[in-house]
């Protein structure tokens, strides 16, 4: 362990010190890249431990834009006192909305979230007097670019580490056991629905604040841009393909990713997500209980089974 | 003595990882009742199951279920139906949001001969008339033993030439009981080959030509249906209470 | 008077929304995999018109058979092929797999006809009748008449056909449907084919008098996914009265808060489902 904290706190010392030493536009692109850790490390945190797809953690981005953005343009209050309100809100319409639907099937669940999204963001289009509608909302008051890369440093890697201290600890063995098998979770007692449902609103909490910060950071945001399906897909495929229920795997996913998208470019999205799609449908088809589970059933002598 | 219709040679069986049954052989012939007794969990279930192709099991070389002349081994459960031998399992399981009727066509499914559907409709209702007065009926609103003489006349719809049955008087009524074991006896009359998993042991030893006893996965004794019910060791295992 | 249209409004569409809701909630109901290409579906059969429109001027109600079985055909690959693998998996799994399929066939939509939106103009697109003071469009009507007719048809299909109880056997008890010999793959990949038929279906109706794009399918599999739910997964009468039950709601708040708030609506409806009635109105939805 010790051996670990060392090397933690070594790369934690050269990532805190890097835009000194290479500022501009690989700033930018670190910065963008360790969002979409702590985004996608959310995603995987809530989805890859509990095994419910959430399809429209969009709405979290888009709710904390928003509470933030309303906050601090309309109401003048402090930046650091509306991004924390954005991530409550965030959370807390995570519990409203977990509610009736982490106990039932996953499918419910997927959907639910993602007509969510949709309708968040049709809400925000509608209730102009609240939001400027399609207008969009521009921040006046914004941080310097190196606060920005070390806010997403720092969030990215509380994430990641609340993920690790998770995956160790009691409430980690929950939701793996939801993972495995709920119902048998449920009778060994472990209080499947609010174990759920918690993790969900810290999940949402953080997705929360990090929505308002890039928005914040872009300055200026409408509804299609923060409520975007695609920010779910960005999130799902950087954890799958990184590796969903892992610690390390959103860190991957989302690095490999963000990487080949700017290098790549945006006008080839369409191409990147056909392969991407490819890809996950091929290793699924081959591995069809998940890729490290397959790994691991393969160092197990298979004595018979029921066909 | 003519070829056995069904033969086991060491078979051995598994859920999962767990070994259920160890080196099973036994053979059925043609036109027999044989009856498998044994406690809870001894594998009566599962070498079913083996039969069927429902549960994957392991000979020590050579086939491990042969039937008519075939091996079994590999065959799918809707290809070994299609065979001419069907289950009825434990429970009295049918299509429980189907008609009766549904259920008896269903059951017909697998015949090649698919013009004999209406006929064997109209032997099964006979067999069982109860059946015809409530075959509009949704299958889960009748009784146990009601849904016992559909899960049996179901099966008797593909036209088996070989018929397991797992556990047919489980939680039944004695009245029903009975009823249940003289259709199986009118069954096998007209040239069914019976493989009867059963508790209620004095029933099932007293119809059946031979039996075999199941503990723990193995076979410990067989022989002619009557005699078992003197053996000394059924006697006191099972006989007392039942 | 203005309410009676919108409900009449709301009926026609009722009628179409059930039709691409009953294939997915008839593949939920029978294997348990929620399709979440299945907007794609829809999306397909509105091409497959939009094109032979286009190329071979054919009328858009001639093309229903074309979708029908085109998607038929690429449902029952699709399943036999590749969904079929993870039908005895985690649930999860299905999602990731359809959401990839979702990814690929939107993706592949996208690049090879762009995002354009397209429509359909014929001699009688904009024609309509008045009854009672009522206005009702040629399409709208035929559209829905033809969608009952085909959720009535499966329907039928389900119980009064062998390969129907075939599918309705293997939905309650897989196991005990090996048992009667019937061939469970296959009959996945029949239903598989059955749903995606008659979604690429509704798709061709659609395109009749929507636009037409590679993005349009997301909205669709929430729509249906709402339709079934308010009905009963799983359940296909539902699916007529989820979606006439969405269509008149639809229909009612556009006109009550003009149409910015219907995916606001829908939404809400459905989250109150899920909190008191998850198993939807007629309670014959597969929850758990």
């Amino acid at each position: 362990m010790s051996r670990g904290l060392v090397t933690g706190l070594v790369l934690a010392a050269v990532l805190a010190v890097l835009p000194f030493v290479w500022p501009g536009y690989h700033l930018s692109l670190l910065t963008i890249i360790f969002y979409w850790i702590g985004l996608a490390a959310c995603w995987n945190l809530m989805c890859g431990y509990t095994g419910y797809i959430d399809f429209g953690s969009a709405a979290y981005t888009g709710v904390g834009a928003y509470v933030a953005g309303i906050l601090m343009i309309r109401l003048h209050l402090p930046l650091a006192v509306s991004i924390l309100a954005a991530g409550m809100g965030a959370a807390l319409v995570a519990l409203a909305v977990g509610w009736p639907t982490l106990r039932l099937r996953g499918a419910y669940f997927a959907i639910a979230t993602f007509a969510l999204a949709e309708a968040l963001k049709q809400v925000a289009e509608e209730w102009a007097s609240l939001t400027e509608g399609g207008i969009g909302m521009t921040f006046t008051i914004r941080l310097d670019e190196m606060t920005y890369y070390w806010l997403y440093l720092g969030l990215s890697g509380l994430v990641v580490g609340l993920t690790w201290w998770i995956e160790h600890h009691k409430h980690g063995y929950g939701l793996k056991a939801i993972h495995e098998d709920e119902e048998a979770a449920a009778q060994v007692g472990v209080g499947t629905h609010v174990l759920k449902i918690k993790t969900y609103a810290l999940t949402a909490f953080f997705i929360g604040i990090l929505g308002s910060l890039e928005a914040n950071r872009l300055g200026y945001f409408k509804p299609d841009d923060v409520f975007d399906v695609h920010i779910t897909i960005k999130m799902v495929i950087m954890s799958l393909l990184g590796g969903m229920g892992t610690v390390i795997g959103p860190v991957f996913g989302a690095s490999f990713l963000q990487i080949i998208e700017d290098i790549l470019g945006a006008e080839f999205i369409n191409y990147y997500l056909v392969i991407v799609g490819v890809i996950i449908v091929v290793v699924i088809m081959f591995m069809p209980n998940g890729v490290a589970r397959t790994i691991l059933l393969r160092f197990k002598k298979p004595a018979g089974a029921e066909k | 003595m003519p070829d056995p219709l069904l033969r086991i040679e060491h078979l051995d069986a598994f859920y999962g990882d767990v070994q259920v049954l160890w080196d099973i052989s036994l053979k059925i012939y043609p036109g027999e009742v044989v009856a498998v007794i044994g406690p809870n969990g001894a594998g009566k279930s599962t070498l079913m199951c083996a039969i069927m192709g429902l549960v994957r099991a392991r000979g020590r070389g050579g086939p491990v279920v042969t039937y008519d002349g075939q091996a079994l081994d590999g065959v799918s459960p809707e290809e070994v139906v299609r065979k001419g031998i069907t289950l009825v399992p434990e429970g009295a399981t049918v299509f429980p949001d189907m008609s009766c009727m549904d259920n008896l066509r269903l059951g017909a499914y697998s015949l090649k001969d698919r013009d004999r559907e209406t006929a064997l409709l109209e032997e099964v209702l006979t067999l069982f008339p109860k059946l015809r007065e409530r075959s509009r009926q949704t299958a889960k609103t009748l009784s146990g033993g009601e849904r016992q003489m559909l899960a049996i006349a179901r099966a008797l719809m593909s036209q088996p030439r070989f018929l397991l049955l797992d556990e047919p008087s489980l939680g039944l009524h004695p009245l029903m009981v009975s009823l249940i074991f003289e259709n199986i006896e009118k069954i096998n009359e007209r040239g069914v080959t019976v493989l009867l998993v059963e508790q209620k042991v004095t029933f099932a030893l007293k119809m059946s030509d031979r039996a075999y006893v199941l503990e723990n996965g193995h076979v410990v004794l067989d022989g002619p249906g009557e005699s078992l019910l003197g053996d000394e060791h059924v006697r006191k295992a099972y006989l007392s209470v039942s | 008077m203005l309410f009676i249209q919108a409900l009449t409004n709301g009926i026609l569409l009722g009628g179409i929304y059930a039709l691409y809701s009953a294939g997915f909630s008839l593949i939920f109901g029978v294997m348990g995999v929620v399709n979440i290409a299945h907007g794609e579906m829809i999306m397909l059969g509105a091409f497959t018109t939009y094109w032979l429109f286009e190329i071979l001027r054919l009328d858009p109600f001639t093309t229903l058979p074309f979708s029908l079985f085109g998607l038929f055909v690429l449902g029952y690959l699709l399943q036999r092929f590749v969904i079929n693998r993870v039908v005895d998996a985690p649930p999860i799994m299905s999602y990731i797999m359809t959401f990839g399929i979702h990814l690929v066939l939107a993706n592949v939509a996208l690049l090879a006809w762009t995002a354009d939106p397209r429509t359909i103009t014929t001699s009688y697109s904009g024609a309509n009748f008045k009854l009672m003071g009522i206005t009702i469009p040629y399409i709208k009507l035929i559209t829905f008449l033809i969608s009952l007719a085909v959720v009535g048809g499966l329907y039928w299909l389900l119980h009064h056909s062998r390969t129907g109880r075939a599918i309705q056997a293997t939905a309650q008890d897989r196991r005990m449907a090996r048992l009667m010999g019937i061939n469970v793959r296959q009959i996945y990949a029949v239903t598989f084919g059955l749903g995606a038929g008659i979604t690429g279906m509704a798709g061709s109706l659609v395109a009749s008098f929507r636009h037409v794009e590679p993005a349009m399918g997301l909205p669709y599999t929430i729509t249906a996914f709402c339709v079934v739910v308010l009905g009963g997964m799983g359940y296909i009468p539902g699916a007529l009265i989820g979606g006439l039950i969405l269509g008149v709601i639809g229909s009612v708040s556009t006109m009550v808060f003009t149409s910015g708030w219907s995916t606001a609506i829908t939404f809400f409806l459905l989250f109150l489902m899920l909190l008191f009635r998850p198993a939807g109105i007629t309670g014959r939805g597969i929850v758990e």
